[in-house]
């Protein structure tokens, strides 16, 4: 088949996210299809920046089209845009314009598409949210498979969105909370579909042992991987984790340290057991998580956190967030960790994963076998190649 | 963490979670001998008390003893500054008062709030009596205690 996946962003230099997502995804179809790239020149999600050159270029083997986006993000327009449509009755205009606002603006993208309808089976539209995909699901009405990527923020209740999930010729789920969350919000339970997700990097050969000495570490320790910004929920974070410390100190026992990697937009804390890495390396961080007592995922809003599968397929557990139903969903049917409400049951959930090791190692193994039945790439690949096949047999009848 | 029931062979989260929960709340629930909270009574008693027909604000801000300048008050609109430029542009304010109103009613939000501000009133006032209560009680069971497990000691 000759497929495009359609994506805000595109490169090995992006390490997150939906794009990560659409380039693993695109790689791995790539193998049996003919797969293209449609995307923009911008590397920066919050400017639009086109730092790309235009035109075509391979990436890892693939032939990527990149469009050049006509204006970068004003942050003060889209924000106060943004919050008219999010959080007031509005018109179909507003909306559009805070379409245009968000971007990454690419008439050139959706002129191209219009002119190139029939040259792909399928058009693979990553987040339904941006610019590209929801101008891309129109011009190939009957064509686009959309993979929403949705977190449960307010754009997704946006009445500007619900024909295209609609109208989508199949929809590729991350999670069963987000297809509850889109049915209920667009009630497309029609559109043909599957909770599929994606797969991770295959992790190299782990030592726990060469994480501690590399960052003289001894003894229990949280691991948070990503942007510790308050938008992951690392502020509140930092404030369970300093109670958690108090009561264990209190109770003579020995807290875990809480270690973070990734880009810091937030002051650190200065705390006796925080520590902050940095940015660590691909190999830094999967033996950090084979070594952690747990891996916290703070966040209030996730599609689909593929960190939370990289900890599970080191037979690691998670503590997570229970304000965001993804990823207590996802912990809950693996029973590969704990979650928590508040600041109480975090103290809690973390007193029992750092005294009891048994736990802790039965619950990474639970979210192993999870990740194991649903999460590896033979299964993913499986279940894009069979929605592609009855695509392909639902048109030719 | 020996007070949790885990049978390791077979972890059940949701029941994990219960535990967690449990102590999290002061380990009130995992205590057999403390009737269990009714959650959704608390809910229905704060919703009675946001929940003002038109008369109640004014027989509650009497019995709060509250002054009646605490609140928000349509008046707000229109008054100014005691002096006399203040009276005068109060007095320009209130007369222009029906033309405005053709663009906006804001006694309609002021009178809402007025009425949220005493059912948040009233609901702290419950709340400090009950914690008073409780705090009394407490007391007294401590005295109960000491005076009981004194001899042993």
């Amino acid at each position: 088949m000759r497929l495009a996946v359609v994506v805000q962003r595109y490169g090995t230099e992006i390490t997150g996210g939906a794009e990560l997502h659409a380039r693993l995804i695109a790689e791995r179809l790539a193998a049996r299809h003919e797969v293209t790239v449609l995307t923009t020149c911008a590397r920066d999600y919050v400017t639009w920046r086109n730092d790309y050159s235009r035109g075509l270029s391979v990436v890892d083997g693939l032939p990527v089209f990149r469009f050049p986006v006509r204006w970068a993000r004003n942050p003060t327009r889209f924000g106060r845009l943004q919050r008219r449509v999010f959080h007031r009755e509005h018109s179909a205009r507003e909306a559009r314009a805070w379409m245009d606002a968000q971007g990454p603006y690419t008439p050139r993208l959706r002129r191209w598409i219009a002119r190139h309808r029939n040259d792909f089976d399928y058009y693979l539209c990553f987040s339904y949210r941006y610019w590209t995909t929801y101008h891309a699901l129109q011009e190939v009405h009957g064509k686009g498979v959309l993979i929403p990527t949705a977190e449960p923020d307010p754009a997704v209740e946006m009445p500007m969105f619900r024909d295209n999930f609609r109208n989508a010729r199949a929809i590729m789920y991350n999670s069963h909370e987000e297809r509850d969350m889109i049915e209920a919000q667009a009630d497309n339970r029609d559109v043909p579909n599957v909770v599929v997700g994606v797969g991770i990097v295959d992790p190299p050969p782990v030592s726990a042992d060469r994480f501690r000495v590399e960052h003289g570490v001894g003894g229990p320790f949280l691991l948070y991987i990503g942007r510790i910004d308050a938008n992951k929920g690392c502020e509140q974070l930092f404030d369970y984790y300093a109670r958690a410390y108090d009561v264990m100190v209190a109770q003579g026992e020995t807290p875990p340290r809480l270690l973070l990697a990734g880009t810091a937009i937030l002051d650190i804390p200065d705390h006796p057991g925080i520590t902050y890495l940095g940015r660590i390396t691909d190999p830094s961080k999967y033996d950090g998580l084979a070594a952690c007592t747990a891996l916290v995922m703070p966040s209030f809003y996730e599609s689909l956190s593929m960190v939370l599968l990289e900890a599970w397929a080191l037979a690691r557990p998670v503590l997570v967030n229970a304000h965001c139903d993804v990823l207590q969903g996802q912990t809950r049917r693996a029973s590969g960790g704990l979650w928590y409400n508040d600041g109480a049951e975090f103290v809690e959930a973390c007193r029992l994963l750092s005294c009891d090791d048994q736990l802790g190692d039965r619950l990474g193994a639970a979210g192993k076998h999870y990740y194991d039945a649903n999460y590896t790439w033979p299964v993913i690949e499986d279940k894009y190649e069979q929605m592609l096949d009855r695509l392909q047999h639902a048109d030719k009848q | 963490m020996s007070d949790y029931r885990i049978d390791y062979n077979a972890i059940d989260v949701d029941d994990l979670m219960s535990q967690v929960r449990a102590r999290a709340s002061g380990r009130a629930a995992a205590d057999p001998t403390l009737p269990p909270v009714d959650r959704a009574d608390v809910t229905l008693q704060l919703r009675d008390h946001l929940d003002l027909d038109d008369a109640r604000p004014y027989q509650l801000q009497r019995e709060l003893g509250l002054d009646t300048g605490w609140n928000v008050a349509p008046e707000d609109l229109y008054s100014s500054h005691p002096s006399f430029a203040g009276t005068v542009i109060s007095a320009v304010r209130r007369l222009l008062r029906p033309i405005t109103k053709l663009f906006i009613n804001a006694d309609l939000p002021l009178h809402k709030q007025f009425k949220t501000n005493i059912g948040v009133a009233a609901a702290l006032h419950d709340l400090m009596q009950d914690n008073a209560t409780l705090r009394a009680e407490v007391a007294a069971l401590r005295e109960r205690l000491d005076e009981r497990s004194g001899p042993e000691r």
